[in-house]
């Protein structure tokens, strides 16, 4: 699987995770939000970590005009923990109507950051760095 | 390097979709209208000043502002394509359509040569700003992406659709003469309908429906290969008008038909096999679009009045687009006080969710406002009354429109008042309260 395919992949993951969640909620199995919970935050984080702690900084260091990109899909990140800690808040509190409204925002946000990502960021990654930089990727990820 | 898209400066601003989206209410209403007072009118030919009026109304004043709307907005998230000065290009753009949609759909409905070309002269200025604008944002990108495809397509499609209406505006003056005008309608409509319309709704639909709902992708082989053949299709019904051959025109039509049919029928097995368990407004609307565009093919197929089918096509693509518009403003708007926040450095206020900014009860109204029309303008073929009864549904639903985009944008206003105040001790920012009920401090979900 390629870099992009890989990352790709692990976007459609979270989705499936928080779709989950939702699933849960609907059928009102709240132990089964929990698990999907920690679920969908281990995926995210452990996506985010490789992207913060190996990607964005290799980014930077290979062309510095990619600072400002990737200072937007830090902020994004941000956005989506807060998010995340509403629907850990709906989860403990039981709450369907604050789980569908954190979950339906965090769905908008997820598919309009995994869009940028893998429409213009990705691409940009796969030209500037090379294939021993992104192979890090593979190694980090396959921690989980 | 192409970064546009993730540049924040390149981001659209939120007025420049909104303006083109307030629109889309005027215009629902004043069809609405129409459809009260000349409902009699309607199924009677399509040639009727009343039809082709609620054509232009529809198409120019709710559709076409929608459909700019939108793509200013996602073309930097799905293409990568930022827009050049977007707001400027949205206010230009709205003032051009508003315009041009009242003078020419006027123009149509008292028979005024003057009001149809200066509307058309309004179109010309408004949506060639737009397509300058297109070609300035999309030029630049490299073609390797369906969805960029399907979007230049159309957009190639508006500009065929905007010269041969101007055409046709100008033999109705008496300033070209025009050898035969059925056929150039045929062409002109095929180019909006299925080309302007469809491929923009088909081809930014298969980006937006799987993510939307975490539903499985459309294979990458159709996403390329829907957008080339209709294209194809809609340069075989053009040479069949430059021909005079109505055969090679009806074969490209049922070409039309057929792909349309097994894109939506595809598009609605897809949402049916959609992770996201909630059915909501937005899902209705799209589904009930997709049943309304094969519906439209059948009754094609059936030989079955051009009316009929032209109302089950009108009434698909505003389904589609009115949901768009249910789910697209309060994203914007909650990307907006995100940004606002950020700005302000006030992490106090807690910002809504997006539900608080269109709740669904207000999105579930328009949804059966829109139903009610639709089903209401259909029935009129047993009972003509039923055609008005349809057009105060459409108004009701424009008014609804309204209400929902003026309480998304007053509560936005507010509490971005409430960001720029000076900082407040916690707990006095209302906003929370407002929306979630008010919840406890919380901790951030750990790390993992």
């Amino acid at each position: 699987m390629s870099f992009q395919e890989t990352l790709g992949q692990q976007h459609r993951e979270c989705d499936f995770a928080l779709a989950g969640i939702e699933q849960a909620a609907v059928d009102g199995c709240w132990p089964d939000a929990e698990k999907a919970f920690e679920d969908f935050l281990t995926r995210t984080e452990d996506h985010f970590a490789y992207e913060e702690q190996v990607l964005f900084p290799a980014l930077q260091q290979a062309n510095p005009m990619t600072a400002q990109p990737v200072s937007v899909m830090q902020s994004d990140h941000a956005q989506i923990r807060e998010l995340a800690a509403d629907l850990q808040i709906a989860i403990r509190e039981r709450r369907r109507d604050l789980l569908q409204g954190a979950s339906e925002t965090l769905v908008f946000l997820l598919q309009q950051h995994n869009a940028r990502e893998e429409n213009v960021l990705y691409p940009i990654a796969e030209q500037l760095l090379d294939p021993q930089q992104l192979q890090l990727q593979q190694t980090h990820t396959g921690r989980r | 390097m192409n970064l546009g898209g993730l540049t924040p400066d390149k981001a659209p601003p939120l007025e420049a979709p909104l303006t083109l989206f307030l629109l889309l209410p005027v215009f629902l209403v004043v069809t609405g209208a129409l459809l009260i007072f000349n409902g009699d009118q309607l199924l009677l030919s399509r040639w009727t000043p009343t039809t082709l009026a609620v054509t232009h109304f529809l198409a120019l004043g709710t559709l076409a502002p929608v459909m700019c709307g939108s793509l200013l907005q996602v073309s930097p998230v799905l293409l990568g394509a930022p827009y050049p000065q977007a707001r400027r290009v949205a206010k230009v753009t709205a003032l051009g359509l508003g315009l041009g949609a009242l003078g020419i759909g006027l123009g149509l409905l008292w028979s005024s040569t003057w009001l149809l070309v200066s509307g058309a002269a309004a179109i010309v200025a408004g949506l060639g700003v737009f397509l300058v604008a297109s070609y300035r944002a999309l030029a630049p990108l490299p073609a390797r992406s369906p969805a960029g495809l399907a979007v230049r397509l159309a957009l190639l499609a508006l500009a065929t659709a905007i010269t041969l209406g101007i055409m046709l505006a100008l033999g109705r003056a008496d300033v070209i003469a025009l050898s035969d005008r059925l056929a150039l309608v045929d062409v002109h409509a095929g180019w909006g309908l299925a080309g302007w319309i469809g491929l923009l709704l088909a081809g930014i639909g298969m980006e937006i429906v799987p993510m939307f709902y975490v539903a499985p992708a459309f294979p990458r082989r159709a996403r390329i290969w829907i957008p080339l053949a209709t294209f194809a299709l809609l340069v075989l019904l053009t040479s069949g008008g430059l021909v005079q051959d109505s055969t090679l025109r009806t074969v490209a039509i049922a070409g039309l038909f057929l792909f349309y049919a097994g894109y939506n029928l595809a598009a609605f097995r897809l949402e049916q096999r959609r992770r996201r368990p909630q059915r909501d407004a937005n899902l209705w609307l799209w589904q009930g679009s997709h049943l309304g565009v094969i519906c439209a093919a059948a009754a094609w197929m059936l030989q079955q009045s051009v009316v009929l089918v032209g109302i089950l096509l009108f009434g698909s693509a505003l389904a589609f687009m009115i949901g768009a518009v249910t789910k697209i403003v309060p994203f914007i708007s909650w990307l907006d006080l995100q940004q606002q926040r950020i700005a302000s450095g006030n992490h106090r206020v807690k910002l809504p969710h997006m539900q608080a900014l269109l709740p669904p009860h207000r999105s579930s109204a328009i949804a059966v406002s829109l139903l009610g029309a639709v089903l209401m303008v259909l029935a009129g073929h047993l009972a003509t009354a039923l055609v008005s009864l349809g057009g105060a549904f459409l108004l009701t639903c424009g008014l609804l429109v309204a209400y929902a985009l003026y309480r998304s944008m007053a509560l936005r206003s507010d509490i971005a008042h409430q960001l720029h105040q000076p900082e407040v001790a916690p707990g006095t920012a209302n906003v929370q309260g407002m929306v979630h009920g008010g919840h406890p401090a919380k901790k951030p979900p750990h790390a993992a």
